[in-house]
């Protein structure tokens, strides 16, 4: 049986539906294992309309099934992604999603509009869900009238479809997905990091020298899925669904509960082939399970 | 880069919580540089980053990778269970390496080779690269251990090598920058340019920082980090480094895995 693995997402179309996540994928460094141009989309990682130095260390560290990453979006700025990361990308035949962060609507405003006309990128993705910086990024997330507020700033400026990524730590996830429609949003992601925490016995301090980090990998793999599965069934907005995926198997049940497409994160830290291992062995997985059309599977679950 | 499974040829400990494995891994081995580690990855799904580990030596005749590690936590555990015959997933080469052509000076007439505790097993690869590079300058090398030493014969044929030992249970009592500082002064030779090639933990590289102040040394310093991916695609072993400047120093982040783990020691700056 011949499979088809094309979704349009919002309007754009994707040749399958993986999609890195943004912050475990590097095209430069992670291109040295395989062509970028197999993947739907890539996600470049968040940026700023200014450097950001990031967190202290350590940043990292393993959980069961699982890791906390404290990064705090370091990133080079805005105007270094206009002259390198951005144009990078024009060798390859997949399409470009940037991942935005800022401090305040003000900060969000900018980089949006310094990324306007960048005809390499094909869609934002709007980061109000970030767990690791102290003033933006979360808050906006977890407050249904700042998150429309921000999300309907950056829809004003914005010359790309615009995905809202929303954060899992809140009481009702579909109040902030219908915050995000409101405020004009074209898509969701979901989900960003679980806030998380570990403490080492020996020094009785926390792992993380934040303290507390983003809690991503295999073992939040139910809560995105649960989280993708109500926000599909309270908005009409096409989902990326995103968490602990880390197998063919993984997407198709993510698409099930909703998503029309996926990210592929943490799992790129595991095995850095991930998201070629996962496209490679959505066919035969796809057969297995009588789907003909991926798109056809998306939001089946009643 | 290579990634893929590689056969455990055989495992040893050489001390309590100190393993040696020899890996036949043609691919690294063959072109590995001084001062690289690779990434190697458990298949135990509970696990999931992979874990750094330095290159102590290789043989690219025989195809083989020499790595001495330290049972830290899970993963390293995992690793030292393995049983020979195997097979492990590694990525590498990783990192940048030492650069030896700093040695290449007509001024340059003393190299220096300093490790401590788990930075030991790096410099001997390092060791054996600069001797077959500049048999002709002396290389001397100091390596630091809590007590009796796990490896050191090992080093004898590539220069003079000194141990410290933090309760003196081999060679001298206290730490590698103890043992330099009486050398140098037991020795007369104060006025040598050199390089200082080092790895180890921070407390010692921050000690050798402000020791070759002192003197002329140019200095490589090895670093360690809590890392992510491993090959600079997560921005999770950040180090940060001065910069010099016109109007005092600035400051720039650069990646433990993908930049480093060797830097400029006068650059680093440690937390």
């Amino acid at each position: 049986m011949k499979t088809e693995l094309k979704v349009d997402f919002a309007g754009v179309p994707l040749k399958n539906p993986l999609v890195t996540a943004s912050g475990t994928y590097n095209p430069e460094a992670s291109g040295q294992f395989y062509d970028p141009s197999i993947l739907g989309a890539v996600t470049l990682k968040g940026v700023s309309a200014e450097a950001w130095q990031g967190n202290p260390t350590p940043r990292i560290a393993e959980t069961y099934g699982g890791m906390l990453n404290s990064v705090g979006l370091q990133n080079p700025g805005a105007a270094e992604y206009l002259a390198h990361e951005i144009p990078y990308m024009e060798q390859f035949d997949t399409k470009v999603i940037v991942n935005l962060a800022g401090h305040s609507i003000e900060e969000y405003e900018r980089v949006t509009e310094m990324l306007c006309g960048a005809d390499r990128i094909d869609m934002f993705e709007l980061n109000i869900s970030c767990p690791n910086v102290k003033e933006g990024g979360m808050t906006f997330g977890t407050d249904a009238r700042m998150a429309e507020q921000v999300v309907k700033a950056v829809k004003r400026i914005a010359d790309k479809p615009l995905i809202v990524k929303l954060s899992p730590n809140v009481t009702d996830i579909t109040e902030i997905a219908r915050a995000a429609v409101a405020g004009g949003a074209d898509a969701l992601s979901l989900i960003n990091t679980l806030l998380g925490m570990r403490i080492d016995l020996r020094t009785r301090k926390p792992v993380i020298a934040n303290k507390l980090g983003g809690f991503s990998g295999p073992a939040i793999f139910p809560v995105a899925l649960r989280m993708v599965y109500q926000c599909a069934k309270a908005v009409k907005l096409p989902i990326i669904g995103v968490g602990g995926i880390a197998s063919a198997e993984d997407v198709l049940e993510m698409m099930m509960a909703g998503a029309t497409a996926v990210q592929v994160g943490a799992e790129n830290l595991r095995d850095p082939y991930a998201c070629k291992r996962i496209i490679e062995a959505l066919p035969e997985t796809m057969t297995r399970y009588g789907i003909r059309s991926i798109s056809e599977i998306v939001g089946v679950t009643d | 880069m290579f990634y893929g499974k590689a056969r455990l040829i055989r495992q040893r400990k050489l001390a309590d919580g100190i393993f040696e494995m020899i890996l036949d891994l043609p691919e690294i081995a063959q072109t590995a540089v001084p001062g690289q580690f690779v990434d190697l990855y458990t298949e135990d799904p509970s696990l999931l980053l992979p874990r750094p580990i330095s290159i102590c030596d290789t043989d690219p005749a025989a195809g083989t990778v020499r790595l001495i590690y330290a049972v830290v936590g899970k993963g390293t555990d995992y690793f030292s269970r393995l049983a020979d015959g195997s097979m492990i997933r590694v990525s590498g080469p990783l990192g940048n390496g030492y650069p030896l052509d700093e040695a290449d000076s007509p001024f340059v007439t003393e190299i220096y080779v300093v490790g401590g505790g788990l930075g030991v097993p790096p410099m001997l690869f390092l060791a054996k690269e600069l001797y077959k590079r500049y048999p002709d300058k002396p290389i001397r090398i100091f390596n630091g251990f809590r007590s009796v030493p796990w490896i050191e014969a090992d080093f004898e044929p590539y220069g003079e090598v000194f141990s410290a030992s933090d309760d003196g249970a081999s060679g001298f009592m206290g730490n590698v920058i103890d043992a330099m500082e009486y050398r140098r002064v037991m020795a007369k030779d104060m006025d040598h340019e050199g390089v200082l090639y080092a790895c180890g933990p921070v407390p010692m590289l921050k000690a050798l920082q402000n020791w070759q102040t002192m003197y002329e040394l140019h200095s490589f310093f090895s670093l360690e980090a809590r890392m992510g991916c491993g090959y600079g695609a997560c921005a999770g072993c950040p180090v940060r480094l001065r910069v010099p400047g016109m109007d005092g120093d600035g400051e720039r982040l650069a990646s433990v895995c993908k930049d480093g783990p060797v830097f400029n020691g006068e650059e680093v700056i440690f937390a």
